[in-house]
């Protein structure tokens, strides 16, 4: 365990000399929070970040009393010597995680890895990589990876009317029930790269209510041209579909298992390919009222 | 000859029952199988006790005796090629010798057109799905986002 705040940084072998220097550095800003029952640190050698960190912790986030943690998150902003500009470096207990041009991205880097920490390590919930909607009173679920064209399926689905649950992981509980992960909507533009993040309230209505029971689940990939036709999988191939993209698949298995099971015994699972996100609306609709 | 009784793998692994189906995740191997429901029924009798030929009776199929044991060797070529067997012997060095696993196919394929299957993918590790973080360059002792290394 770790502390946050004067205490040493805890190091590896790797992170020795990181930690060390780290160690020197004062740290104006530094936060403990907990999201999802997973609690980790946070602090910056520049109080500027502190305003914009909050957009970039999990949904759900609340701040702490000062604890022990697991995880310590030290955001420094430098001057590179050699270029005259700043560098954003982010470190993880110590040990150098990313370093980054911009503030923008040094926060992504830190975005992207404390999000994947806490669905790992959640206790009492089952991280799938999935866009979610709500609808009809149930949840639809799109797992995929990242570039399967989801949080665009997710943007078209809300557009119509259905409620904005999450564009990056379902959130299962022991019951098969579905909760929000309301982070902003991420849509990559295919022309340059980077990353749009769009506010939920900008495309639909965001879910504001409690988990929903699981109602259909949609392997779709998006393809130039793909056709839609979708074919039902059984819940064991449904299982194995979902435990593919279940981000602690490995770290607990008997419960991402008996988890998975709640959802693929009750909810029909289509897999097909698809075209535009547009075009696949009605038909999923559909698919969800039928089930 | 010694008769052959298979067992399936009882440490190591978990099982989750599903309607007529059956989900193994491999703790070892990080591999998880899904059993569909022939394959699933096999695996239940394969108790260590019970002969190919027993194992084959008690499925209670409509079968007759010589195609419904060519069916349980092809369900057990199957789980010892995903190591889902206990028997360091693998069920080839057990089965007659006339019986390939092409000529075992065409034998009950052509009978009941239900063979059984074994479905396998690997677990993901936690990190495999996380995107590339534009904006970042490589750093060779760091862990990035996902198991990348960036900075």
């Amino acid at each position: 365990m770790s502390s946050i705040g004067s205490q040493p940084s805890p190091g590896s072998t790797a992170g020795d000399v990181s930690a060390a220097l780290l160690d020197r550095i004062e740290w104006p800003v530094s936060l403990s929070v907990i999201a999802y029952g997973v609690s980790i640190g946070v602090r910056t050698n520049d109080p500027r970040i502190a305003e914009g960190l909050a957009g970039h912790l999990p949904p759900g986030s609340k701040r702490a009393e000062f604890f022990d943690t697991d995880r310590v998150y030290s955001l420094v902003v430098e001057e590179d010597d050699r270029a005259g500009r700043y560098q954003h470096l982010v470190y993880v207990n110590g040990v150098l995680l990313a370093r980054c041009a911009t503030l923008q991205a040094g926060l992504r880097a830190f975005e992207a890895d404390v999000q994947l920490y806490v669905a790992e390590m959640a206790p009492e919930r089952v991280f799938v990589h999935a866009g979610v909607v709500g609808y009809q009173g149930r949840g639809i679920l799109l797992p995929g990876r990242s570039f399967a064209g989801k949080s665009i399926l997710v943007r078209e689905l809300v557009r119509a009317g259905a409620q904005y649950y999450s564009d990056e992981y379902a959130v299962l509980d022991s019951a098969g029930g579905v909760h929000p992960y309301p982070r902003p909507i991420s849509i990559r533009n295919e022309r340059t790269p980077g990353v749009t993040k769009r506010p939920v309230d900008t495309v639909g209505v965001c879910a504001r209510g409690g988990p929903l029971p699981v109602g259909l689940v949609v392997m779709s990939e998006f393809r130039s041209g793909g056709e839609w036709r979708p074919q039902r999988l059984s819940p064991g191939r449904g299982a194995l579909a979902l435990l593919a993209n279940t981000v602690a698949a490995r770290r607990i298995p008997e419960v991402a298992l008996s988890t998975l099971h709640q959802v693929v015994t009750r909810a029909p699972i289509v897999t097909s390919e698809r075209g535009e996100a547009s075009s696949v609306v009605e038909p999923i609709f559909e698919l969800a009222a039928q089930a | 000859m010694e008769t052959y009784s298979p067992k399936t793998r009882s440490t190591r692994i978990f099982v989750q029952e599903l309607p007529n189906e059956l989900v193994v995740y491999d703790v070892e191997r990080n591999e998880v199988h899904c059993l569909n429901g022939i394959a699933a029924r096999v695996w239940a009798l394969c108790d260590g006790k019970s002969s190919v030929a027993e194992i084959a009776r008690l499925l209670n199929s409509d079968l007759e005796a010589q195609a419904a044991e060519t069916l349980v060797w092809l369900a057990l070529d199957q789980f010892a090629e995903k190591h889902l067997l206990e028997e360091a012997s693998p069920p080839a060095l057990h089965r007659p010798a006339d019986m390939t696993r092409r000529q075992m196919v065409l034998r009950v394929g052509l009978v009941v057109g239900l063979l059984p299957m074994v479905d396998s993918i690997i677990a993901p590790p936690a990190a495999l799905a996380q995107s590339p973080l534009p904006g970042c360059t490589p750093q060779p002792t760091g862990m990035g986002p996902g198991g990348c290394t960036t900075t």
